[in-house]
């Protein structure tokens, strides 16, 4: 880490030096399962030369019950590695179904505190917004991506908290264009910022119903903004082929101005990017086929969760969460990737239904790597509702988490033997283990300017 | 000088604000229409005003159901109804299916009639279906 200035790290080359992570967060939740407890921050450690490996070693309780706790985001990350002012010290974890948004110290990185609640209700009576999503830093300031208006409906928009996390207001100018809203990424170099579309609140956190799909509750569309100005430059409809495009990644290159998507529910990789002449351009590279179940009248899609970029903008990983399989492509061709590696784990399909000594609950869902490349930490929960569509035992037997071992050299996975963290046998009863991040910044936390 | 609110009248007498708002209270639930409301699965019996959402009753009897956005959209709070009638006037998130089925959502569900429902997850097994394994003719519209 550079000692003379601000959070994370000067490149993406510098985070790949850094010492291997000892500790890990991960999102807890409640919601669904029976117990009526508040969602929780565990604390996981993944030092495995401590006695406490893969076990989880703090919990951080929300003061509220029901937020759904999802993903989460940093108060400050490498983009202000120039400031010395500023500190990671802040996460952030947005509740999907209350719009609280918790904000945990983690100064003491193994024992993180409570710091503040931004209170969902002051969120929509401000803002008219509900339902916060992905956070991401900017400079001084914060902004939250918000998938519903104040009474759940979409599009949504964007919620701009300031560093000591009041609500400044809205953070677009404009958003014609945009249908529902979900992810986003950004690159300041390039004015650019991209965002995705999953559906409205009202649609999705009930559960997921064909009938929505059909009557174009769920998004299809990618949008292309000036960042600067806060606006919408272009919206690209892929039709059947990007239903429901969640996540969304940029390289880590500050220089690059191209990145991947993956539409969920058709479950194809799209490849994105900025040209000379400041269009933006999409083409579909990854096409994975549906599976025709037994027994089930409508062909199964795989339903790629989560995706990301290793640091070195080499490999492109995600997750199949109906299937049950986790991929490792090699992207250093962009428009040709190659399939270099894939496990099973758990998934609708059975082909793993037992990992580690644990039978797992759901598929592969959240993943994160490590800084270097080498590690990949898989959680198997998706959402409360759609967990208990698919996968109805997770809610009394509790989600997991494995660590994929992949190799950087030659391409390739295999599932760490050593390594599981079972949320089954969490204190106040089972638990789902969603989005995790590490102490100092990750691959899906950080950007560079 | 006329006293305008009752915290004003300090030491006369039947000015007591804490009195007051006692008394208060006590004439709501009296004129208040309340209905019997049975949680079948935790075996409680308590009333609930024709205007208070079941959970916040439920609460209130210090009896913590399944919550989470509060106002009828996200299902977290769904729970079978057995018998009895409730209004969902904000209600959103149940599809026909899951309301015929006898779902309603505790959130927002207002009793019309004494009402006796099983609460909690365990209420839960055909609020969730996977849609890939129904046959499309068998799902229906919301
Ligand atoms: S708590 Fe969300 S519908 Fe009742």
């Amino acid at each position: 880490m550079s000692e003379c200035c601000g959070p994370g790290y000067a490149s993406p080359a510098e985070a790949m030096q850094a010492e291997r992570e000892k500790l890990l967060y991960t999102v807890a939740l409640y919601v669904g399962t029976g117990v009526e407890a508040p969602d929780y921050l565990a604390t996981v450690d993944v030092d495995p030369d401590s006695p406490t490996y893969s076990q989880v070693v703090a919990r951080t309780e929300m003061p509220q019950i029901g937020d759904e706790l999802h993903h989460s985001g940093w108060n400050a990350c490498s983009s202000c590695n120039d400031d010395s002012s500023m500190k990671r010290q802040f996460l952030l974890l947005p509740g999907v179904r209350t719009s609280n948004i918790n904000v945990v110290d983690v100064s003491d990185a193994k024992n993180p505190k409570l710091h503040k609640v931004v209170s969902g209700d002051d969120i929509k009576a401000k803002t008219g917004l509900s339902g916060p999503h992905t956070v991401h830093c900017l400079k001084q300031d914060i902004i939250i991506s918000m998938l519903g208006d104040a009474d759940g409906n979409a599009p949504g928009g964007f919620l701009h908290l300031d560093k000591d996390f009041n609500i400044v207001g809205r953070w677009e100018n404009d958003i014609t264009g945009m249908n529902y809203n979900y992810d986003f990424w950004y690159q300041p170099r390039h004015n650019m910022m991209v965002s995705s579309e999953w559906g409205a609140p009202n649609t999705f956190m009930p559960g997921f119903d064909l009938e929505d799909v059909a009557a174009g509750k769920y998004g299809q569309s990618i949008h292309f903004w000036d960042f600067e100005g806060k606006k919408i430059v272009k919206s690209i409809d892929m039709g059947a082929d990007g239903m429901i495009p969640l996540e969304v990644r940029g390289l880590h290159d500050p220089a690059s101005n191209e990145g991947f998507f993956a539409a969920t529910l058709s479950s194809n990789v799209f490849r994105w990017w900025k040209t000379d002449d400041g269009d933006f351009e999409i083409e579909k590279v990854i096409d994975i086929d549906t599976i025709d179940v037994e027994g089930f009248p409508v062909p199964m899609p795989s339903l790629i969760t989560d995706i990301l970029i290793s640091m070195d903008d080499k490999y492109l990983y995600f997750a199949n969460w109906l299937h049950g399989d986790l991929r490792q492509y090699d992207v250093s061709d962009r428009a040709n990737p190659k399939l270099t590696g894939q496990v099973w784990i758990g998934g609708m399909l059975g082909k793993a239904p037992e990992v580690n000594g644990v039978k797992v609950q759901g598929a592969p869902q959240m993943i994160q790597l490590s800084l270097d490349g080498k590690r990949l930490y898989v959680t198997t929960s998706l959402f409360s509702s759609w967990d208990n569509q698919f996968y109805p035992d997770m809610k009394d037997k509790g989600a997991q988490m494995y660590m994929i071992d992949c190799d950087t050299e030659n391409g390739g996975m295999s599932i760490n033997p050593d390594f599981v963290v079972d949320f089954g046998g969490e204190p106040n009863g089972p638990s789902r283990c969603h989005e995790m991040r590490y102490p100092g910044g990750d691959v899906t936390s950080d950007i560079w300017m | 000088m006329r006293c305008l609110r009752p915290c004003e009248g300090r030491g006369r007498r039947g000015r007591n604000p804490r009195a007051i708002q006692a008394a208060l209270r006590l004439a709501e639930t009296l004129v208040a229409v309340t209905h019997k409301v049975t949680l079948r699965n935790r075996g409680v019996t308590f009333h609930v005003a024709e205007d208070e959402p079941i959970y916040a009753a439920a609460l209130r009897e210090g009896i913590q159901l399944p919550i989470a956005c509060n106002y009828g959209g996200c299902i977290t709070c769904a729970a079978k109804m057995l018998s009895g009638k409730v209004r969902q006037p904000k209600g959103t998130a149940l599809n026909r299916r899951q309301s015929q089925a006898g779902y309603i959502l505790l959130c927002v569900a207002l009793p019309v009639t004494d009402c006796e429902i099983d609460v909690g997850v365990e209420s839960h097994d055909q609020l969730y279906q996977n849609p890939f394994a129904v046959a499309p003719g068998a799902r229906l519209r919301r």
